[in-house]
């Protein structure tokens, strides 16, 4: 057998190749670092095995941060602009903030509009172009104490948004049950002190929280729906007593719930797997979210997420990380690993049979009709972290009109450096 | 009022500062013992369910221990004793050459150390983690260890107890030939003791509480240390008290070890200072 000359280059061409495959494979293995809010384990960490699963090529460092920590800790990282991490969670709101200053990477050629809730497209979007991957939405409803409701003979709320309760006569029920004396109280809501939860009060009365353009706290937040609703909150607090003040961390009130020491509380639905598994003798019902008997039912939405760091060197990868995991089959696997309001229509569709509960009739209905998210500004960290101290200072007594204006101020001054 | 009465009334004193100050812990150290739903039925009304847990479990230090605070206690007692010995050594020898030595801007630089540690840390965090990024230190031990060694606050203690060792007895080991080194290593430090002591116990706190710049520093689980172990079992809504206890306990009983061991020099310190 003669050796002709073309043959001996191929030969030796695979014979490297064959050499150099190990090497190969190993370059083409990239490692993203994920920034993932803390989330137990058996709600995050099958989500992130089933993408590697997918994508042999492709490892991913998890950090799991507390919530009380991660905006800060992401915010020095973000700060030191550089790739580090390649992929992070992002609180919907924070959106704009992020994307005005650089960290986040420009995503509208990965995302098919179509597919999404409007809504959630809405709070991805910064200056007309998405920057973060909408990952789940959220809705709070009211969570009962059934037998502290038959023990005080008082009637439950319906389950029927036509005839959900207001918020005038939740406080009447929650004064037939709260005891302050003894450490039971009527009602709670779930996070005491964050706009998200508490800005509906002054909606439901024809309140904006900020101005169109994002820029502009003053005669917003301090006009007089918001003062009229977070008065009513205070005497929550300080007249009929039906709410435990101080209690600002939310891990702490569905403990209050859940060992049977508070009747009511205004939480999230993904709260409703935890009391199921956590407090298995608590017999519990859901209603809708209360509003104001003269204004209009109006919740709070709005949620987890992701984005990628404008900065990052792997940007094949993260893409691949954006489409996997908004694909239709994940979404329905971390739909079923921690129930967020679906911001993925397939969601919807491929998962109906266990919408049917009262606790989803109620969350979809409030998604399409009252739902309203937080204001779009860039400085949203800013303006949530002066309305939490304002939101303490009222429910301890404070003047609310007089603590309003003054942290309206303050947002103004604070937001101004955004412009321009 | 008689001895007698005086000593009773101080002891009954004494004992309810005790009670105060120990229940907090007590409690928390009862509560890792409990059952998930037992941890806060008892917390609202003050009764003997709230003292003493009648539901007995030890499957919150089981789980505590299934997850990463096994080998987060060991990495926050590397941390702290690596720490500690080249804290020690360090600041030492900034004391030392403050104490003993003339130099240009003595003054001056002693100020800058004493601003150091008047700064809040919130400060320098993000300057300090572009620093280790540069460097390349980010997600590694020498990003906990290194920032902690030098400390204001250590090298004043050791400046202030030099201070106070007559300088005749350093001109007189001078005269006998030997060289600073061996003045420092010889004779100064086997007198300080006491101040090591009490050194050591401050930067092994510090570094076994430190919280926050090991969150920002670190990514990888196998670099968490214990308190950032701890706050991975508070979720939003979902805080898995019971494990949450349980490592907080184990935290606060591997802490306490130097301090009882090291604590008889930590009070000879603070009285000899108070004397001065």
């Amino acid at each position: 057998m003669t050796i002709s000359r073309r043959n001996l280059i191929k030969s030796s061409a695979l014979g490297s190749l064959a050499l150099a495959m190990p090497n190969i494979v190993r370059a083409q293995q990239t490692t993203l670092k994920v920034v993932w809010m803390g989330w137990p384990d058996n709600q995050v960490l099958p989500l992130m095995a089933e993408f590697e699963k997918r994508n042999p090529t492709i490892k991913l460092a998890l950090e799991r941060m507390p919530f009380q920590q991660i905006f800060q800790a992401l915010e020095i990282r973000l700060n030191a602009r550089n790739g580090d991490p390649d992929i992070f969670i992002v609180d919907s709101p924070l959106t704009a903030s992020y994307a005005s200053r650089g960290h986040l990477m420009e995503l509208d050629s990965l995302i098919d509009k179509k597919r999404f809730a409007p809504s959630a497209i809405a709070a991805a979007s910064f200056d007309g172009k998405i920057y973060s991957a909408p990952f789940g939405s959220s809705m709070q409803v009211l969570y009962y104490n059934k037998d502290m409701f038959k023990a005080a003979g008082v009637a439950p709320p319906s389950a029927d948004p036509a005839s959900r309760w207001t918020w005038e006569q939740l406080v009447e029920a929650g004064k037939k049950m709260a005891k302050p004396a003894e450490n039971i109280w009527g009602f709670t809501f779930e996070q005491q002190e964050r706009p998200y939860q508490l800005l509906p009060m002054g909606q439901s009365l024809g309140g904006t929280a900020l101005s169109p353009d994002g820029f502009k706290a003053s005669s917003y937040i301090d006009g007089p729906a918001f003062v009229e609703g977070f008065t009513f909150m205070q005497k929550m607090y300080t007249e009929s007593k039906i709410s435990p003040p101080g209690q600002f961390d939310t891990a702490l009130t569905p403990e209050l719930f859940g060992a049977g020491k508070c009747a009511m509380m205004v939480a999230g639905t993904f709260v409703f797997d935890t009391l199921k598994t956590k407090f298995p003798n608590l017999d519990f019902g859901v209603a809708p979210h209360p509003a104001f008997a003269k204004g209009k039912p109006v919740t709070p939405t709005g949620a987890w997420h992701f984005g990628v760091n404008a900065r990052t060197q792997q940007k094949a990868a993260a893409s691949q990380f954006v489409t996997d995991m908004l694909s239709d089959d994940m979404n329905v696997l971390w739909y079923k690993l921690r129930p967020y309001v679906p911001t993925l229509n397939a969601v919807w569709e491929k998962e109906a049979a266990s919408f049917t509960s009262d606790l989803w009739k109620i969350a979809k209905y409030d998604v399409q009709n009252t739902a309203v998210p937080r204001p779009a500004t860039p400085g949203f960290r800013e303006y949530e972290d002066i309305v939490r101290v304002a939101l303490r200072d009222i429910q301890s007594g404070a003047n609310a009109q007089q603590i309003l204006t003054a942290a309206a101020q303050k947002i103004d001054r604070e937001i101004a450096k955004y412009k321009g | 009022m008689s001895p007698r009465l005086s000593e009773t009334l101080r002891y009954i004193l004494l004992v309810s500062i005790a009670v105060i100050l120990l229940t907090p812990i007590y409690w928390l150290i009862m509560s890792s013992l409990r059952p998930a739903d037992h941890i806060f039925r008892f917390s609202g009304n003050f009764s003997i369910e709230t003292l003493i847990p009648f539901a007995f479990t030890l499957d919150n230090y089981s789980q505590a221990l299934q997850s990463n605070v096994g080998r987060a206690l060991l990495n926050s007692l590397f941390v702290s004793l690596t720490t500690v010995i080249c804290g020690v050594f360090v600041n030492s020898l900034a004391g030392f050459a403050f104490a003993v030595f003339d130099f240009r801007f003595k003054k001056l630089l002693f100020v800058l150390i004493l601003l150091s540690f008047m700064m809040p840390f919130e400060s320098i965090v993000i300057p300090l983690y572009t620093l280790m990024r540069t460097i390349g230190w980010t997600d590694t031990y020498a990003a906990l260890i290194m920032p902690e060694v030098a400390g204001g606050l250590i090298i004043f203690l050791f400046y202030q107890f030099f201070r106070g060792i007559p300088r005749e007895i350093y001109e007189a080991a001078r005269m006998d030939g030997a060289n600073w080194w061996q003045i420092y290593y010889k004779m100064t430090m086997p007198l300080s003791g006491p101040t090591i002591a009490t050194a050591s116990l401050m930067i092994f706190i510090h570094q076994w509480d430190a919280f926050f710049w090991p969150l920002v520093a670190t990514s990888s689980e196998r670099l968490a240390v214990i308190q950032v172990a701890i706050a991975r079992n508070m979720t939003m809504e979902q805080a898995n008290w019971g494990a949450f206890f349980a490592s907080a306990s184990l935290a606060v009983l591997v802490a306490m070890v130097p301090f009882f061991w090291l604590q008889r020099h930590y009070v000879k310190i603070v009285i000899t200072n108070a004397d001065r």
